[in-house]
């Protein structure tokens, strides 16, 4: 199902390959088509995970599908007679800590993995054969880490299958608490985006192409648990998205989309060199997430200095996604030049990506280097400039967008504060308000494109006046920027609370940055009480804002003749809207949803603590 | 080491039963050396014909030589049975690693003859002196990948090098492709100059022609004046200046620094099919010999000579800066065939990167550089195709007329993207899994301490460098995406393409594309190159 989630899209941007460009009407159809059929088989997922919360679903659980392949791969083995894979006593030869209690890989150390080895080859049928058996075993192995990982038990849709043998490279899927919410977001934004496209008239069909292209590639990060598969992935995204901006931005567009593009590249490939230093590592060699996970943790196999250097190149490829000051001064460009739908995709889902790595790969692969001192302050420090750093640029800038795009840098900043506590709140809190600002920017966005698509200017000091002339308009954009500015009842203010009450940490569980084993006082609650400033500053530039545009005198006569919203326009902006509305007013279907994850996520970071 | 019990049965004390031993090496050498005769056949077939036939039909003798590619590429002889001696006692090798480069040449000779003959540069002129010249120096590229004899070695790149020369000034009337053939000619027989003095230092440091002797490196040490130290100083230097010296040679067909200086000019006056081969065939070819050259380097149980050259070391160093160089280059061209020229240096630098890692354990430089130059020829030629074809129609190949050229040619421009985006190393094309299996051969270098403990961190840094790298190229890359796509022109009448055009360019975006997702296979193809 996952594996139809992802390429449908793409699937329908092949079809488009054959019609014929001029024919608009069909390209735009077949794709928003293509689009709604990627959002109701999210829907579909998200129900089954949710009606199936605990329960394993019909063999698509990770433990079930990595199990089946386990026995499929020594089944192919040949075996002495006698020696029976499935067998208790195989299993004690060849995995020797899976049959302690508790199941521990993080003991497991050379000279066992040495031992396990000879006690393999023994059970071979002849000399020959021994290599081969070998080679079972260690891909069985590694299947074993991967059971063993805690995150393992909450992942769902699983679909495992081999794809680089020579390098164990697999096409591996699953989804779990943390990455359905975003490939459920990813695919209702993309439709939401395509619809609100319907005018684009310049290059029509490549447009479409590329925007599909582009969830393709998005869809295809959140469902990863390979690391090449990931990085594949995360690398797509940067076609579409450097065409989408350099070709239907606005006039600095050029100067944008390189910016853009350069920035990501540089961060990815530092990333990959990362992911090729884990690989080498494990032992036996991996690129499967979950394997890593299990081997990683204060395991012998990874020393806690290159644990360190690794956790400090992969953050700075996840950094400039999110973007983390300093990486963040591709971020406003890109937003300013591409057009409307594009922005609402970047702020929405593409700067989540690095959030997401984040989670899924930096804190739960390498928990030691997390909790360390260092990271624990770098992260709650550089999280807190985002917030206040971004709020007051927002509150310079005169361009409308501009200024949506700074809060986007302030919102992120939250997301870092939340997970550099490491308490349940402020983890729960960082993956919900990633949610969140993927919801309020994506409606932001939307919203400037609506006041451009008028005035053909984005100048907040040449707009006033426009609530009496739109007063639909006005009111959705009160509600998408409210929500933003994190007032009670809309979501932002769940998500941003949590980080707070998280970071701020309380007597059962405390938290990383208020804490002394955590930063050695170079970072405690004062950063928490700096980074609540960001929160009067938002409601300072939000409050502005809304007074320049929609309050007062008109401005300008020809404001008299702006229309209010058009049904493309509400179509994309409803659905926001009352996304924003339900998660303020019960934010517990989807904490429910993430919470599992996010608390084996969190213990695992806490149980190193101290090592 | 010539085998002197061979050598030994002339005529003087004539051996029956050695002669036997010899005429059978002989027989057995022919047999493996089958490919390389048809396509001697074939070459002397395309000359002849060309007397033969009229002018308007002499572009059709493409056809012929691209069958003499084809029947040279299943006429192969390898795999039958190992010899000790190699081919023709010594003078070639017979392994996997030679095996592997003659089907990449042949076969990489038919993009270039089908881009030769797509061409409109060569109108009006006889065409098959030129196919015929073109055969000769794949003929040269395959002898230089398994020579293992300094002679034969030499011989070799001679052969691909003088018909480089005429290839590059084949358009007689072309005053800059005449420029470009004297420059290339001029600093070509410097370079093979140089590197003939250092073999010639290597013959008398180690009293031998071949490549397996040269670890053998010895010095008299009775001297009674010398100290130890001052004899092993001695005898590291001059190896040391061998080195290098046959390093500038090779490094010149490789286009890697500090013989680089000639890519630029030869490559922008070049005809462009031309420039496709050299950036190519001939880097390939001269990649192949110094791997092999190097590979016959030792690495443990030094002779004391060698223990003091860090060859490795020097490597890094010469591959980072290469690839620097080549992209730092390629940044602020404005013409697409000097900067393709930049961007090959710059390639050449990562395919150094395969030296370093030559006796690593898991992932070999001649695994790495095999699939990287696999690669590297489907993005390279596929690039270079849409260029000859854009400049068929406008006969220019300034960036500035590209502008706006994605709505006037857009199966080429839309390849070329796939091209560009392979040539920076953005996945899923090819030119990642080349750059990824790379970097992987370093990295377990590093982590597994292949050369030597003391070695890890130049690895580090090697990798390092090479991935700001791949950002600095991004720039250049898209910079020819952005004038194709992102910059509207008043220009808009469509170009024109031939059929045969059009296949050969998306049959290249193709196998750019195969190479990333069929990687499973043609990774276990690479496997089994190793020298003998």
């Amino acid at each position: 199902m996952l594996t139809w989630c992802i390429f449908l899209p793409l699937i329908t941007a092949a079809i488009l390959i054959l019609i014929p460009s001029g024919w608009k009407g069909l390209i735009k159809s077949v794709s928003v088509i293509g689009a709604l059929l990627t959002f109701i088989v999210s829907v579909n997922l998200a129900i089954g995970y949710r009606n199936n919360a605990g329960d394993i679903i019909e063999g698509t659980d990770a433990s079930t599908v990595l199990k089946d392949a386990q026995e499929t791969i020594l089944g192919g083995a040949s075996w002495k007679n006698g020696v029976d894979p499935k067998d208790a006593d195989f299993r004690k030869a060849a995995y020797p800590p899976a049959t302690e209690v508790p199941t521990d890989y993080k003991s497991f150390n050379p000279e066992q993995y040495a031992a396990a080895k000879e006690a393999v080859r023994a059970f071979a049928s002849s000399e020959a054969a021994a290599d081969e058996v070998e080679k079972a075993w260690k891909r069985a192995l590694e299947l074993e880490y991967a059971l063993h990982a805690p995150a393992t038990k909450h992942l769902r849709y699983t679909e495992l299958a081999p794809w680089i043998s020579l390098f164990n490279v697999n096409y591996f899927l699953a989804v779990d608490g943390l990455s359905l919410p975003l490939v459920w977001l990813t695919a209702l934004l993309s439709l939401l985006c395509l619809v609100y496209s319907w005018n684009t008239e310049k290059g029509t069909k490549g447009y479409y192409i590329l925007f599909l292209l582009l969830e393709t590639g998005l869809l295809g990060v959140f469902c990863a648990l390979d690391f090449f598969l990931f990085y594949v992935f995360w690398e797509i995204v940067l076609l579409p998205m450097y065409f989408l901006i350099g070709i239907w931005g606005g006039k600095n567009r050029l100067y944008a989309a390189i910016k853009f593009f350069i920035y990501t590249l540089v961060g990815s490939v530092v990333m990959l060199i990362c992911m090729l230093v884990l690989y080498y590592t494990s032992e036996p060699n991996t690129f499967n997430l979950l394997s890593l996970m299990t081997v990683v943790p204060g395991g012998e196999w990874f020393s806690y200095g290159l644990q360190w250097w690794l956790f400090l190149g992969l953050f700075v490829g996840f950094a400039i996604k999110v973007p983390v000051f300093p990486f963040h001064t591709w971020l406003p460009d890109a937003h300013v030049e591409a057009p409307t739908a594009v922005s609402v995709m970047l702020a929405g889902i593409l700067l989540k990506m690095g959030g997401y790595g984040l989670f899924r790969i930096s804190y739960t692969m390498l928990p030691d280097a997390a909790a360390s001192n260092f990271f624990i302050a770098l992260l709650a420090i550089l999280g807190m400039i985002n917030i206040v750093y971004g709020a007051f640029c927002a509150l310079a800038q005169k361009d409308f967008k501009r200024l949506v795009a700074y809060s986007s840098v302030s919102h992120m900043g939250y997301v870092l504060l939340g997970l550099a506590a490491m308490t349940y709140y402020g983890v729960n809190g960082a993956a919900l308000q990633m949610f969140n600002h993927g919801v309020s920017s994506a409606m932001m966005f939307l919203l400037v494109g609506v006041v451009y698509d008028r005035a053909h200017h984005r100048d907040l000091t040449r707009f006033g006046g426009l609530g009496l002339q739109m007063p639909w308009y006005t009111g959705v954009a009160t509600v998408g920027f409210f929500a933003s500015l994190g007032l009670p009842g809309l979501n932002g203010f769940i998500s941003e609370a949590m980080c707070f009450l998280g970071a701020w940490g309380g007597n059962e569980q405390v938290s990383l940055v208020a804490s002394e084993v955590g930063t050695h006082g170079i970072a405690s609650r004062w950063i928490v009480v700096v980074s609540l400033l960001g929160v009067i500053l938002t409601a300072c530039y939000i409050l502005w804002t809304i007074q320049r545009v929609f309050l007062g005198q008109i401005k300008n006569e020809e404001y008299k003749k702006f229309p209010d919203l058009s049904f493309r326009e509400v179509f994309a902006l409803a659905p926001l809207g009352a996304l924003c509305v339900i998660l303020g007013v019960w934010p517990k279907y989807l904490i429910d949803f993430m919470d599992g994850t996010l608390t084996t996520m969190t213990d695992v970071v806490r149980s190193v603590i101290g090592n | 080491m010539l085998d002197s019990g061979l050598l030994a049965s002339t005529a003087e004390n004539f051996n029956a039963e050695e002669f036997g031993v010899m005429f059978e090496h002989i027989l057995y050498s022919v047999s493996a050396f089958t490919s390389e005769l048809v396509l001697v056949a074939f070459v002397l077939g395309t000359l002849l014909l060309d007397l033969v036939l009229p002018l308007r039909v002499s572009k059709h003798l493409a056809w012929f030589a691209l069958l003499g590619c084809l029947v040279a590429a299943f006429s192969g002889g390898h795999g039958e049975g190992h010899s000790e001696q190699g081919l023709f006692l010594h003078m070639l090798a017979n392994d996997s690693f030679a095996a592997f480069f003659k089907q990449f040449f042949l076969f990489g000779a038919i993009p270039v003859i089908l881009l030769s003959y797509v061409s409109e540069q060569f109108d009006g002129r006889r065409m098959g002196e030129y196919y015929g010249v073109l055969l000769a120096a794949i003929l040269g590229a395959i002898l230089m990948a398994s020579a293992t004899h300094f002679l034969m070695l030499f011989m070799a790149l001679e052969l691909l090098s003088i018909a480089s020369y005429i290839l590059v000034g084949y358009i007689r009337r072309d005053r800059r492709g005449a420029e470009a053939a004297l420059k290339y000619v001029i600093y070509g027989s410097v370079a093979a100059a140089i590197m003939a003095y250092g073999l010639s230092l290597f013959y008398g440091l180690t009293g031998s022609a071949q490549l397996a002797d040269l670890a053998n490196v010895t010095f008299s040490s009775d001297h009674a004046v010398w100290s130890d130290w001052a004899l092993k100083t001695r005898a590291a230097l001059t190896t040391l200046v061998a080195l290098v010296m046959v390093f500038m040679g090779v490094a010149y067909k490789m286009s890697t620094l500090p013989m680089h200086f000639w890519a630029p000019d030869v490559y922008d006056g070049a005809p462009t099919p031309v420039t496709a081969f050299l950036s190519v065939i001939s880097k390939a070819a001269g990649f192949a010999l110094t791997l092999r050259f190097l590979s016959a380097l030792p690495v443990e149980n030094l002779a004391p000579a060698w223990e003091k050259i860090p060859w490795i070391e020097m490597m890094v160093i010469l591959s980072i800066v290469t690839m620097t160089f080549g992209n730092l280059s390629a940044l602020w061209q404005t013409n697409l065939k000097r900067m393709l020229a930049y961007s090959s240096i710059a390639h050449a630098g990562y395919m150094m990167m395969a030296f370093v890692i030559l006796h690593s354990t898991g992932v070999t430089g001649a695994q790495a550089l095999g699939f990287y130059l696999l690669t590297y020829l489907a993005m390279n030629f596929g690039a270079f195709a849409v260029v000859i074809l854009i400049e068929n129609r406008l006969g220019s190949v300034d960036l500035a007329d590209y502008q706006g050229m994605g709505r006037r040619a857009p199966l080429l421009c839309a390849c070329m993207v796939v091209f560009l985006f392979s040539l920076i190393g953005v996945p899923p094309t090819a030119g990642f899994a080349g750059k990824w299996y790379l970097f992987l051969g370093v990295i377990d270098a590093a982590q597994n301490n292949a050369h030597g403990a003391g070695l890890s961190t130049w690895y580090y840094v090697l990798v390092f460098s090479a991935a700001i790298n791949t950002g600095i190229s991004a720039y250049y890359y898209l910079n020819v995406a952005k004038e194709m796509y992102l910059v509207d022109s008043e220009q808009k009448e469509s170009i024109a393409v031939s059929t045969l055009g059009k296949v050969l360019v998306a049959g290249l975006a193709a196998l750019t594309f195969y190479l990333f997702f069929g990687a499973d296979g043609v990774l276990q193809n690479t496997q089994d190159i190793v020298f003998h």
